[in-house]
């Protein structure tokens, strides 16, 4: 129990470095993969729900401190920490609290749709946040969807990378 | 009582997430003011020292630019020292109002609509919040927070960036904003319909401003008058490449404390 807790901070130091240093500089054209958001996504289903949210909201001040940008992933981030059970109900169906659902064996589909909720809603509250201006709405919505889409790649990529080194 | 007790401990979960999100949305609203020290930037030891590690590495790759920047530059001012020494005084130098502290960017950005970036130099050396950010080619920005050894930089590339500017021809004044869309071109408005704009014309800094006068901005690639027929809507071309940036110098004019409290003696007690 002692030896996840260490792990599960290591995770997070290493993504918010990883963020910062790497993940910031892999842009597209203006579009960046915020990947951070994996450590919400594949955190253990069966935690305390306010640890997680308080771990998530942890993780999203540290990625504002890093780009100066007030509140913004703060808030993205506790966004999705608190509707994740219904993206989990959604995609896995409703007994995911009866299992321990592993995502190396789900299915691509589902793993797809798990990712693509909780990122989208990210980028939507992030990006919406960030300029606060309604007449970039055009810039914001171009901006979420492409970093989306990019986003949720890159993470399926790495955790399909990881899960397979286990086993 | 105990009814009430039971309901917020079911409820714990959505009340601390209110309160989460609460303190997010107040500090994301805070970032949104200007003129407001903030309590989230990159401007405190831990971010920006490792901004400044990283930095170290791929400064190598630029090092070539940066030297043959510096050399211009250094030939630019031997020209005009050259010049200086002839026509004036040198008695007059002791008067120059501004002070240059050198610095290098060791974080950049230019792809948002809010670029914000991070020198590293900071209360300790003398930098203090709405001191412009120049580079040899033009004007980078003003700085926003600042900390005891690095500092962030509002940049001219940020959608709330508003700058005193005006054509080096005739010095009619207009404001520098940003309209968020190319990271090589900012807008130039308020500039009245009577002024000989034309394609090419330079835009310098004006004299009611944080920089001093004459700094270069950039050159006209556009102009046409807006909506209302009076003023004219410019696209100007920014001198300064925001990708590559390197070195910079923070300029502190040492008159602004006295022109503030000229102009607002009630806020200065």
């Amino acid at each position: 129990m002692n030896k996840e807790v260490v792990l599960r901070i290591l995770f997070f130091v290493l993504l918010v470095l990883l963020q910062v240093l790497v993940f910031s500089n892999m842009r597209i054209g203006a579009y960046v993969p915020y990947v951070y958001v994996l450590f919400i996504l594949i955190f253990p289903i069966k935690s305390n729900r306010s640890i997680f949210l308080f771990s998530s909201f942890l993780l999203g001040l540290s990625l504002d401190f890093f780009y100066s940008s007030g509140g913004v992933h703060a808030a993205a981030c506790t966004v999705i920490a608190y509707i994740r059970p219904l993206a989990l109900k959604f995609s896995f169906g409703r007994s995911y609290e009866f299992q321990t659902i592993k995502l190396s064996k789900v299915s691509v589909a589902s793993k797809v749709a798990y990712f693509s909720i909780l990122v989208i809603v990210h980028h939507l509250v992030m990006f919406l946040l960030e300029v606060f201006n309604l007449s970039f709405i055009l810039y914001s919505l171009k901006n979420i969807l492409f970093s989306s889409v990019y986003t949720i790649l890159l993470s399926l990529v790495l955790v399909t990378l990881f899960s397979k080194r286990k086993e | 009582m105990q009814q009430v007790i039971s309901y917020l401990l079911k409820k714990k979960n959505f009340l601390f997430f209110i309160l989460l999100l609460g303190i997010s949305l107040v500090l994301t609203i805070q970032s949104h003011r200007y003129h407001k020290s903030k309590f989230i930037s990159a401007a405190n030891d831990v971010t920006g020292g490792l901004y400044e590690s990283v930095n170290h590495v791929n400064e190598f790759i630029n090092l070539d630019t940066y030297n043959e920047r510096l050399l211009k530059e250094n030939a630019r001012l031997r020209k005009e020292l050259s010049n200086y020494t002839f026509h004036s005084a040198a008695s007059d130098l002791k008067e120059v109002p501004y002070n240059f502290i050198p610095a290098k960017l060791i974080e950049n950005s230019f792809h948002k609509k809010n670029n914000i970036l991070v020198i590293n130099r900071g209360a300790k050396h003398g930098v203090s919040a709405d001191m412009g950010v120049i580079t040899t080619n033009g004007i980078v920005g003003v700085i926003e927070s600042v900390g005891e050894n690095f500092s962030t930089v509002l940049s001219v590339l940020h959608i709330q960036s508003q700058i005193n500017a005006q054509l080096k021809k005739t010095n009619h004044i207009g404001s520098l904003k940003w309209n968020g869309e190319s990271p090589f071109k900012v807008q130039l408005e308020d500039i009245t319909k009577v002024a000989p704009i034309k394609v090419n014309d330079t835009i310098v800094t004006g004299n009611h401003s944080i920089f001093p006068q004459g700094i270069n901005i950039g050159k006209v690639v556009k102009a046409k008058l807006n909506q209302t027929q009076n003023y004219f809507d410019v696209d100007v071309e920014l001198f300064n490449d925001m990708s590559n940036i390197g070195y910079v110098y923070v300029v502190e004019n040492k008159a602004l404390k006295e022109v503030d409290q000229l102009l607002n003696p009630s806020q200065n007690e």
